[in-house]
Order: structure tokens, then sequence, then C-alpha cells
């Protein structure tokens, strides 16, 4: 058993347990700040202290595994304004960007939000990118960011990181990707009613009809 | 001086120069190609501040800049480069202002180390350069393909502040430079002597007061032009966004980047 403190308060728990497990077994049920539990739907942020550490660090709940005598609070949600725009009206450059975050040129390159980062994103690289105006290499550099925020709560310069973040990859994906032409094919293919009969057949099939069907299928180029 | 006249250099452009003087650094990148001067972007940079911080103990301030100079660093380790050259006069001045900081206080140095702790430590010595120094350093590559001729030019050089400021690490002497108008002339372009060449423009008041800007610029240009000028020519993108409050297209005066004066001189091809 290792003792830990939630909030100021000691509790005993199992060692090897992860910080989120650990509260549930001291009697805690998460009602808010707990999702997928596999470290990817960041949910669950938490903020902790361990013993002969000065340095306040952060994780998942779900990731972090409990050490003797840490200090922790649980840190789901980092208050922020969320912009409203439309994407399409909007060019993808800097100037966008300062206009719905001026804040992130107060970035100092300290790099704390690289360090709080569960996904070990290169968070202070995409600020930088931003800001010299490579807003493809900035959605490229934080494509896994899983918006738990805990890089806003370390940020000095009070950048609000996921949604600037959503905004990066919303106009990447909206005004720098190329089109995937064969999804608009597709789409056409079906809005023009070309599977309409394929779909009609499968909605009157038994479900053991269907299952023989979907394991007996040929997949990537199996077909004639 | 003569690290001046090496070939290859590493390139920090600075957040200014990628989106509002994207064709400062188009002309400059194109000159020192066909001056035969090999550039290498940092593939990391940071922000270098704009302004270096006067408060003895702000030592955040530095940050940014220390990095890029690691980054800079690495390169030069496993590269022959012999310095990192910027574009931004701010840029330089920053980056050279943190280096003769880190230079004269060993302490300063060592809190960035403990706090800079994922990355290695500033061993100091990189070069930092402005274009203007290795344009200079390099004239005689300048005039070997220099195939036009600007008769029709009459240029008044406009140095502005940061890249004669503070003395220690000024380009040229801070009171009277010369150093762009001594490369003009060996190119046979004719210099329009004035007395404002190295005041300041009105920088970041553009900001808050339009009026001290463009009261210090109509000064500046007035003389410029009573003194027959038809050419400012500048190497700051902040004095030249100061500089077109008062000097406007079609005007009898016009500003354009030294970069882009001399490509005129070398044909653009």
């Amino acid at each position: 058993m290792v003792r830990i403190y939630y909030m100021g308060k000691a509790y005993e728990v199992p060692e090897g347990l992860t910080i989120m497990k650990a509260l549930e077994y001291a009697g805690f049920r998460f009602i808010r700040g707990s999702g997928c539990r596999g470290g990817f739907c960041g949910a669950c942020g938490v903020i902790y202290r361990s013993p002969g550490e000065y340095k306040l660090r952060v994780g998942l709940a779900c990731q972090t595994t409990v050490k003797d005598g840490m200090h922790l609070a649980i840190l789901p949600y980092s208050p922020m304004v969320k912009p409203i725009y439309r994407i399409d009206k909007l060019k993808p450059d800097l100037g966008t960007i300062l206009k719905y975050f001026p804040e992130i040129v107060r970035c100092v390159s300290c790099n704390s939000c690289t360090k709080a980062c569960p996904q070990d994103l290169e968070v202070m690289e995409a600020i930088q990118a931003i800001r010299q105006n490579d807003i493809a290499r900035a959605a490229n550099l934080i494509f896994d960011c899983i918006m738990c925020g805990l890089c806003s709560t370390r940020c000095p310069a009070d950048i609000r990181h996921p949604y600037l973040f959503q905004l990066v990859r919303r106009l990447y994906g909206k005004h720098l990707l190329s089109r995937a032409r064969h999804v608009e094919l597709r789409v056409k293919e079906i809005v023009e009613g070309r599977w309409e009969a394929e779909f009609s057949k499968l909605m009157k099939m038994s479900v053991e009809e269907l299952r023989k069907l979907y394991t007996e299928r040929k997949i990537e180029g199996g077909e004639k | 001086m003569n690290y001046l006249s090496s070939l290859k250099y590493l390139y920090y452009p600075g957040c200014t120069i990628k989106r509002d003087a994207l064709e400062y650094e188009e002309k400059s990148l194109l000159l020192l190609r066909k001056m035969g001067i090999e550039l290498k972007e940092l593939e990391s940079w940071y922000c270098c501040g704009a302004l270096p911080s006067l408060a003895i103990d702000d030592i955040m301030s530095y940050v940014g800049g220390t990095r890029t100079l690691i980054e800079a660093q690495k390169l030069i380790r496993r590269g022959d480069f012999n310095g990192l050259l910027t574009l931004c006069p701010m840029c330089y001045n920053v980056l050279k202002r943190i280096n003769l900081v880190l230079e004269n206080d060993p302490d300063k140095l060592e809190i960035l180390t403990e706090y800079m702790e994922e990355e290695e430590r500033y061993g100091l010595g990189v070069n930092v350069v402005h274009i203007v120094e290795v344009l200079a350093g390099n004239i005689d590559r300048l005039k070997e393909i220099a195939t036009e001729k600007l008769t029709e030019f009459k240029v008044a050089v406009y140095y502005g502040c940061t890249l004669l400021r503070p003395k220690e690490i000024a380009i040229d002497d801070p009171e009277n430079p010369e150093i762009i108008e001594n490369l003009l002339t060996s190119l046979e372009v004719a210099i329009v002597d004035y007395p404002f060449k190295t005041e300041c423009c009105g920088s970041y008041h553009i900001l808050t007061n339009r009026n001290i800007v463009v009261d210090r610029v109509k000064r500046i240009v007035s003389s410029a032009l009573r003194r027959g000028a038809n050419i400012i020519t500048v190497v700051c993108p902040l004095c030249m966004y100061n500089l077109k409050q008062v000097v406007k297209e079609g005007n009898k005066l016009r500003a354009m980047y030294l970069s882009e004066l001399l490509v005129h001189l070398v044909g653009d091809r």
C-alpha cells in the first residue's frame, strides 16, 4: 500500500494503480473527469507533486500511476472562452489566427507546454510554427492533440491551446489539404442512388444472412 | 572581419519576415544565391521577442533567442557554417545582445541552462551577422554580377536604430555609419547624404500613437527629398512599414529594401 494525498487528505491505496483507479479504490466515483480510460480522450487531467521534487507535474489520471507521498488534484478542464467562427470564410494564415488567438504572440518559448503534454507533442514548436505562418507544419505537429488542456494550465502566456489547435487543424483540413477525390466520387454515387438496390437488399436480410455475408466478404482487391 | 567572406551561413528569418516582409525575404535570398552565398534555414527557430528587455533580471525574455542560438550551435557543429544570418535588424539586435549579455554575465547563462533542462548548454560563440555585413564583406562578388546601371537612382540610405545601437553590437560607426553608402558607391549607385539616416522612425509607437511615427518619418523623408533623393533604401521591415505611412505609391520618393535595390542592379534572373 502507498499513501497519496488527494486535495490534502491522506488515502491508503494499493501500489501500482493508476490515479484514477486509486481514487475509485478510495471510494470516489467519477461523474466528470473520466472518459475512455485509455489515455486518448483527454478528460482526466491531473496535477501533482511528488515528495522530494519541487516541480509541479501534470498528467492523465488514467495513465499516471500513484507514488508514495504524492499530492494531487484532479484538473479535468482548463477554463477558456471558445471563439465562434465560420471555417469556410477564414483564410488559412497567421492573420486569421491572431484575430481569434492574439495571445500567441506572448509565447516566450519556455517550453512548459511541451513538458506538460501527455501525448508528447512538440507543443512549443507548434506555437512557433504558427507564428512563422506555417499552418501546415503546425497542424501536423499537433495532429494527435487530445484537447486535455494541461498545456494551457501551465502556459505563462495564457494561450488557449485546445481551441487554437482545433482551429489550426480545421484550417489545414478545410483549406490546405488536397481534397480526397475518391470520397467525393463515392458521395456522388450515393447521392445519385447507385447503391439504393444494394442497400434495400441488405436491409431485408436476416441477421444470419448478414453475418454470413460479412464473414465471407472479400477485402482489398479480393473481388473479381 | 575575414569571417564575413565565408560563403555558407545558417539563416534565421524571424516572424515578421515570414508574414509581413515576404518580398524582403524573396529578394534577399535571390540576391545571396546569385552571389554564390549558401543559406540553410534553421530547422527549428523561435521568436526572438522583437525587443530586448532592458531589465537586468528579466531572464525569461532571453529564452526564445537562446533556444535559437542553441539550434544554430547544433548545426554549426555538424556543418561548416560561419554564422547565423538575419535579415531583420530587430532579430539581429536581440540575438546579438543576448550573446553579449550571456558573455558578460555567466550567472545568467547558468540560470538559463538550468531552466532549459531539456536543451544542451549554450556554449556562446554563435556568430550572429546581418545581411548588410555579408553584402559589404563580399562587394567583389556583387561587382562581378552587377550587370545593370541604375543611373536614374539617387539613393538616400536609411539605417534606423537597431543595426547601430547599442554601439557594442553596431555593424558600423553608430554616429556616422557608411557601410551601405560605401557598398552602393562602389557599385556606382548615386548616394544622397542627409542628416537623418540614423534617426528613429518611431518604431512600435505606430501601435499606440501613429502621429509620433508620422511626424518623425516626415522629417526623415522631407530631408531626403530636399537633397534630391528619389529612393530611400531600408533594411528593416518595421522601418519600411513606418516609412510607408508617409511615402505612398506614385510619390517622387520611393521606399525600397536594400535587397530589392541590389536585385535591380544584378538583374532578377
